[in-house]
């Protein structure tokens, strides 16, 4: 009796193998990036770019660009089958584009699709684009045989140097749904035979309404807390040192620091009016200074280690001050006044309408350790 | 129908140490519920489901208490053995046959999420009965080997899939630990809906009525079970609590399955998508519970029908096969699994409180009586 099913098993691992579909790696196309862009046409259909990577040693060229028009992001792949000699599959896809004139009209469709998916991996970068998709995936690139995974490297490189924060499809879902907080995406543009992060786009739920540059896009990992630690640089305001240089300098000032440590810290002060406090703790050492600075001096480190503090504070309230104008909140100032005020019942749409309006100090406590070798 | 054994002879070859009640129990409660309770706890209970969590765990380590309770009145007996005890033969046997049909049910609904999730997340076209046959036959052959090949796996199912719960590390990194404040910002009536809305993902432990005539020491039974129910808690309040920091809120009432949406996340140079790996693996969490279920309903067979336990492996594998391939949406599962958690709460969390009633009062009973004819 016992031998039966032990049978029955057996034949069943012999025989199951060949019942589902089978994907052979030769046989299939490796969606790697995807870029969305309108129609031009007006007539609301979508155009997708996709980068199709082919696993063939003998192809001259391994990478497909194929670009479709239709209403929805799964037709195009349709489409795009139509027109392939191999089944075209998305379990690969690492990088999603979004032309800036979709994003201004929202993703949560295009998002909403990718996750909906089982085959596509939570962690695919979502970013925009300036001008268009296409525009980024269509061109021929000198050094750049494959797209996709130049996008997904380029990406994660900077992702992991903290340069700007992370736009998993899981965070922007995450971002989207959130009462208290919106999320970001990294802004891709075409320089010549390069791709460039071009900046940092704010998100209202899933619209774009603001663009920082990507030095300011680091203020947001800094305030929200996300950050680690990273290169920064700063343009001291002119004359700023005066007071420990030999002779007036009359230009802004380049400083290149490396922060080692950082916290942020957001507390709500006063509920009723939605007073915040950020406090920030930055421990940093120095590397670069264009002017011939003696650092010997603790007095002088002081003093350059203050006006650091004041333009970071400056910085940080503007990208504050501008995000806030924008309706949006990137940082999580609204999850700090959910977490802390009983019974909000904060919504997102109502903090949409109240962040504009939200006070927010800054207080920065920024240190340098040490200045490198040399003093 | 011929009058039964309360109590079973105990035979040695056939008798389990009573440290295996704590595989035993954790792995039949940790099942294709663990897949996606959170959405359905945090619909209720919100940003504070892991105090419903807490307090389901807490209820259900009570119910041990009165089970454990129950089944110490008698020397070495199981539920039917009770059933056919304080309620006699006719009714005692429509409690048992009733008993029996709640455990092929909650066979059936394991299979039928388990190809669910198999469908939705692995593949699309494959036909439900196709997977439900597999799982079929390894339930029977486990159930065929007898009480210690079922526990066997238990132990193997406890102990290999052990190493997953460090898998949480990963979600952790997005974490957002904001999302747990305020903490109670639900109502009472909340935070109980919410622990009500865990049953369907708690229970498990009721086989313990069954495998009791097979514990070699009885004075541990308590202590080892409760250790079991101590640690599915601890797996499913860890997995809620990086759940609830993971999504946000929105977000995770739109998860399906949200557990494998958090291994989603996890990614190695070697294994790209590790949810797949998680999917396929959990065959072996939930073939304890395919086996436990289905042996305590055929167990039934031989103890209050008194028929050949064999051929009823087959006869129920084959019942439970037919009704998985007329579930056929995502919509019909979930209607499914509500009616079920409905039953499954009355016989799990509240049939316990009622049956000590009634076997303490027929102990006192008989005790008085016992002292009035001396």
């Amino acid at each position: 009796m016992k031998t039966f099913p032990l049978i029955v098993l057996l034949i069943f691992s012999l025989i199951l193998s060949g019942c589902t579909e089978p994907k052979i790696l030769e046989r299939v196309g490796l969606i790697t990036a995807v870029g969305y862009d309108d129609a031009e046409d007006g007539s609301g259909k979508i155009k997708g770019t996709t980068a199709v990577l082919q696993v063939d040693p003998d192809a001259l060229q391994n990478v497909d660009i194929m670009t479709d028009e239709g209403y929805t992001s799964k037709g195009i792949v349709n489409l795009e089958n139509l027109r392939s000699s191999r089944k075209i599959r998305s379990g690969q896809l690492r990088v999603a584009l979004f032309s800036d004139r979709l994003a201004k009209k929202g993703l949560i469709n295009f998002a909403d699709s990718l996750a909906r998916d089982p085959s596509i991996s939570e962690i695919v970068y979502m970013c925009i684009t300036e001008p268009t998709s296409a525009d980024i995936l269509n061109h021929q690139y000198e050094n750049i045989p494959d797209i996709g995974e130049y996008l997904y490297r380029l990406l994660d490189q900077n992702i992991k140097n903290e340069e700007i924060p992370s736009p998993t499809i899981h965070e922007f879902m995450k971002g989207h749904y959130a009462a208290g907080f919106d999320p970001v995406a990294p802004i891709l543009k075409r320089k010549g035979e390069s791709v460039k992060i071009n900046g940092i786009a704010l998100m209202k739920n899933d619209k774009m309404v603001g663009k920082l540059n990507t030095k300011e896009g680091y203020y947001i990992k800094l305030i929200n807390g996300r950050y680690k630690g990273g290169n920064m640089e700063f343009l001291l305001p002119k004359g700023s040192l005066d007071p420990i240089l030999p002779k007036k300098e009359n230009k802004g000032i380049p400083v290149a620091i490396d922060t080692l440590q950082s916290s942020s810290k957001i507390d709500l002060i006063n509920a009723k009016e939605k007073k915040f406090n950020v406090s920030l703790k930055i421990r940093a050492r120095l590397l670069e200074i264009r002017v011939p600075v003696n650092l010997d001096v603790p007095k002088n480190m002081v003093f350059v280690q203050n006006v650091i503090q004041n333009k970071i504070k400056k910085q940080a309230d503007d990208v504050i001050k501008y995000a806030l104008s924008k309706e949006t909140d990137p940082f999580g100032f609204g999850e700090s006044y959910r977490s802390s005020v009983r019974n909000s019942n904060l919504t997102r749409d109502q903090w949409h309408k109240d962040v504009s309006s939200i006070k927010v100090n800054v207080d920065v406590d920024f240190k340098l350790l040490r200045t490198g070798v040399i003093d | 129908m011929t009058a039964m054994k309360i109590n079973l002879a105990e035979r040695p070859q056939h008798s389990i140490s009573a440290l295996l009640l704590f595989f035993i129990l954790h792995s039949v409660q940790v099942g294709v519920g663990l897949q996606g309770f959170q959405r359905i706890v945090f619909k209720s209970a919100g940003h504070d489901a892991w105090i419903s969590v807490l307090i389901s765990g807490i209820w259900s380590v009570i119910v041990l208490l009165i089970m454990v309770k129950t089944l110490s009145f008698y020397e070495n007996t199981d539920l039917y053995g009770i059933h056919f005890d304080v309620f006699g033969k006719w009714i005692g046997g429509l409690f048992s046959a009733l008993y029996m049909l709640y455990c092929l049910f909650a066979f059936f609904i394991i299979i039928r999420n388990y190809v669910e999730v198999i469908q939705a997340w692995l593949f699309p076209q494959l036909d439900a009965w196709f997977v439900a046959l597999t799982l079929v036959v390894m339930a029977i052959y486990t159930v065929s080997g007898g009480i210690r090949v079922l526990v066997g796996l238990c132990f193997f199912s406890v102990l290999f899939s052990a190493w997953m719960i460090l898998l949480l590390i990963f979600p952790i990194e997005y974490a957002d630990w904001r999302s747990l404040l305020p903490v109670m910002e639900a109502n009472i009536t909340h935070l109980m809906r919410g622990a009500y809305d865990m049953t369907f993902t708690i229970i498990g432990f009721e086989v313990l009525y069954f495998i009791n005539p097979y514990i070699k020491e009885k004075e541990k039974t308590l202590k080892f079970s409760a250790l079991g129910l101590a640690y599915t808690l601890f797996v499913y309040l860890s997995v809620m609590i990086v759940s609830l920091v993971y999504f946000s809120g929105a977000q995770l009432e739109n998860t399906i399955w949200a557990t494998l949406t958090l291994f989603k996340i996890i990614h190695f140079p070697f294994v790209e998508r590790f949810e797949y790996l998680a999917i396929t693996f959990w065959m072996l969490i939930i073939l304890p519970n395919l086996g436990m279920y289905l042996w305590c309903a055929v167990r039934g067979m031989s103890r209050v029908f008194h028929r050949n336990e064999k051929s009823y492996i087959y006869w129920f594998s084959l019942l439970i096969i037919i009704p998985v391939c007329f579930v056929k949406t995502r919509n019909d599962v979930n209607t499914l699994n509500g009616f079920f958690a409905k039953i499954a709460f009355g016989v799990v969390f509240c049939y316990p409180f009622l049956l000590f009633a009634v076997t303490w009062i027929k102990k006192t009973y008989k005790e008085r009586k016992r002292r009035k004819s001396i």
